[in-house]
């Protein structure tokens, strides 16, 4: 699939006390997809990587040990509900995410303000921050890209996300302009405040919805700052597909080579495939957890919703190519006794949806003649 | 085929040793199993299995869950064992869920009702001998009517008596003639209510039949209440029970008994037990914190350790509480995570929350059978059992 190049590695770089350091291993002749090892102060992380979402703290049903043992190095925690649960206050006095939930490895918190804006009703974007109402008291609250970057340091990810003024990649007309400059006039208020630039990695996010021209401005902006990385943010909420890869090689067009590039909520697998090749290293997704919960499990020939009848008397695994514990275990006959029943079917197939996830990703690294 | 060996009386209570041949497997008891619902470990999955030492050899597997798919492992033609990947286990099944409350009153002469996902299902002991072919398990439970407590009428109990009697031949019968069960060990239940007269005849007639052991049931309806039932109440009725029973076979007392219940059911001679109590402690968010490691070195007037068997980790003081569940434990959960993320993980509705305290509950649960079994082999029972007396006997605070 790809045809891979090795690079030779510029050795001064190891020795350096960055928060990040990202070497690229090899560079596919066609596509512009490359493997990379990327160095963080709580692990080193082999890219293209898929993070799992541990929304609260926790990737559900799942002990830490289980995520290690499938071989996740980095995952992603929410800001907003960390920060109302257990509170960012009790996380500093826990000293940060990673002590209190025993993750050894390395986190990666968003801003905080995706999910203000899409979970609360009265969200209110001004130059100040995201007006909201808090969702305990309903008293009045501000996210301010300061109050972002202060929860982010007591969480204390290997990398956070700056505050953005992220619009629905459907919304058109000058809201997206106004939206895009704020990102950018946000992100210097971001770095000003940012308190921990020695072991956290904060990442600037380009925005610029559907509008070719806008999303060049930005990411022509972000990159005068000196930021270790980059987020492309503001897709996959359900545009055209054509458009949202247009964008999304766009930004790796303008982005720096030599930085790693995260993009925000992608997805699924065919996706992850697309935009590899198109540049992108890191990706996160709820998908494969959540659908976890609803009794679906992931195969490469697309999804098996286990509560299906058709799978009463089914006494394959999920999926035979697949190594994972639940795999090497049970049939799809027994787990369809389970699933939404149990709270234990959940953890299993977590465990599958995330092997999977990750065997695809690692499908991307491998090498592939040009006749393939 | 399971064997028992008695090894000695101390106290009223029974050191043995308890073998299986295949799986090759050996346990001291008094002993408890590992609570199964629906094929699994609550909460857990296989490659946490380690994270619990003492973990049992025993899987107890009810059949509340797993009926209606019985016709799914016939047609899977290997067993209930490979069907959930339990082969490295002695599984037992048997007919209700002590962790369950049975409704009083349904059962009649076409069968006894066990309340599954799809509702009530009504097994004869055909049937039900149909279900225990297609599973397969090492040991099995005879169908019983054990539909009888404290307020059941003379004619209630002589009939549950003689349906458990009945249902007894006809299984044994059924086994004697089935392949797969050849190997299989049957357990005869004894009924007889709160009515002396009827145990002692339940018991007479069972230990007639050639049964591998006995669960002494039908003092209540089982559930997460009877957390409440006293031995204590019983002790006569299952005195006169245990009088008409062999020496070389176990004695089961299901039910969601607490360490100090089992101490004394243990002195009255009963072998193996159930795991539904830390389960149902797990499901209200509480932790066991009951001491196993000071009381031998403990004066009769120190207070113990702790007012109560458990702690409600949902409670707002552990909010903060950056140190283990419980001091000293040695489990998975305490040894790596802390009251606090606990009370957060509860606070969330989040399924690492349960899965943490049911290995702890169970890793403590096991532990306190090991030292039972210790303070037994050096007459110290009395000792333990006042130790579990005087927890319970100290006032309680709100959880």
């Amino acid at each position: 699939m790809f045809r891979l190049i090795k690079k030779r590695m510029n050795m001064t770089d190891l020795t350096t006390e960055k928060a990040l350091t990202f070497h690229i291993k090899a560079e596919c002749s066609r596509t512009k997809a490359r493997t990379s090892v990327m160095t963080l102060p709580h692990a080193v992380v082999e890219t293209p990587v898929f993070m799992p979402v541990g929304t609260q703290g926790t990737l559900k049903g799942l002990a830490p040990q289980q995520l290690d043992d499938l071989g996740c190095r980095l995952m992603l925690g929410n800001t907003y509900h960390l920060g109302n649960r257990p509170g960012d206050n009790l996380l500093e006095e826990a000293g940060g995410l990673h002590e209190f939930m025993k993750w050894k490895h390395a986190l990666l918190t968003d801003s905080g303000g995706f999910q203000m804006v899409s979970l609360l009703a009265l969200a209110e974007i001004t130059e100040e921050g995201v007006k909201f109402q808090s969702p305990h008291d309903k008293s009045d609250m501000m996210l301010t890209p300061e109050k972002s970057i202060e929860i982010q340091n007591s969480i204390g990810a290997d990398i956070i996300m700056a505050l953005d003024d992220v619009v629905h990649s459907t919304v058109t007309g000058p809201r997206v302009e106004e939206a895009m400059y704020r990102t950018i006039r946000w992100l210097d208020r971001c770095l000003k405040a940012h308190q921990k630039s020695h072991c956290q990695n904060l990442f600037p996010i380009v925005q610029g919805g559907l509008y070719p021209e806008l999303r060049k401005k930005c990411a022509e902006e972000l990159i005068k700052r000196d930021v270790p990385g980059f987020a492309i943010g503001g897709l996959s909420g359900g545009e055209e597909k054509s458009e949202f890869w247009k964008m999304v090689t766009l930004s790796t067009e303008i982005l720096p080579k030599e930085k790693p590039r995260y993009l925000m909520g992608v997805g699924f697998a065919l996706d992850l495939v697309v935009c590899v090749a198109l540049g992108c290293d890191m990706f996160d997704c709820v998908f494969p957890t959540r659908t976890a919960r609803f009794g679906v499990a992931l195969v490469p020939t697309g999804q098996l919703q286990l509560k299906n009848k058709t799978y009463k008397r089914d006494f394959q695994p999920i999926d035979s190519s697949c190594s994972c514990s639940t795999c090497s275990r049970y049939t799809r006959a027994f787990l369809h006794t389970i699933v939404t029943q149990e709270p234990v079917s959940c953890s299993l197939l977590t465990i599958h949806n995330l092997s999977y996830h990750g065997a695809r990703v690692l499908d991307l690294c491998d090498y592939s003649d040009a006749s393939n | 085929m399971m064997k028992f060996v008695l090894q000695s009386v101390r106290n009223g209570c029974r050191i043995g040793v308890l073998s299986e041949a295949c799986p090759k497997i050996e346990m001291e008891s008094p002993l408890c199993m590992l609570y199964n619902r629906a094929g699994c470990v609550p909460y857990i999955t296989h490659d946490l299995y380690e994270k619990i030492s003492g973990l049992p050899s025993v899987v107890q597997m009810p059949s509340n869950l797993l009926l209606e798919h019985s016709d799914t492992v016939r047609d899977f033609g290997a067993g209930i064992k490979k069907f959930t990947a339990m082969e490295n286990f002695i599984v037992y099944f048997h007919p209700q869920d002590s962790a369950c409350a049975v409704p009083k009153g349904y059962n009649d002469s076409l069968g006894i009702s066990i309340w599954g996902q799809g509702g009530k299902k009504k097994l004869n002991a055909e049937q039900y001998m149909d279900v225990v072919d297609a599973f397969q398990p090492d040991w099995f439970q005879a169908l019983a009517d054990s539909d009888t407590d404290q307020d059941s009428t003379k004619k209630r109990i002589r009939r549950s008596v003689e349906r458990t009697l009945e249902y007894l031949d006809q299984c044994i019968k059924r086994k004697e003639q089935s392949d797969h069960l050849k190997n299989a060990s049957i357990i005869g239940v004894l009924e007889g209510g709160h009515s002396i007269s009827d145990r002692i005849a339940s018991a007479k007639e069972t230990a007639r039949r050639p049964v591998a052991g006995f669960s002494i049931e039908g003092f209540h309806n089982f559930g997460p209440d009877t957390e409440a039932f006293k031995i204590s109440e019983i002790e006569e009725l299952l005195r006169v029970t245990i009088l008409e029973l062999p020496e070389d076979k176990p004695r089961f007392l299901s039910g969601v008994y607490n360490p100090l219940e089992i101490i004394k059911a243990v002195k009255l001679g009963c072998d193996i037990f159930e795991s539904t109590y830390p389960y149902v402690v797990t499901e209200r968010g509480c932790a066991f914190v009951f001491d196993l490691d000071t009381w031998e070195n403990k004066k009769p007037e120190d207070p113990p350790n702790t007012a109560s068997f458990e702690v409600s980790l949902k409670n707002q003081m552990f909010q903060n509480g950056f140190v283990p569940m419980l001091k000293g434990c040695t489990c998975y959960a305490c040894q790596n995570f802390t009251a606090a993320y606990i009370y957060h993980l509860l606070n969330t509705s989040e399924l690492l929350g349960s899965l943490l305290l049911m290995i702890h509950n169970f890793h403590h649960y096991f532990r306190f059978f090991e030292v039972l079994r210790r303070a037994i082999a050096a007459d110290k029972i009395i000792e333990f059992e006042e130790h579990f007396e005087r927890i319970n006997s100290q006032p309680k605070e709100a959880n």
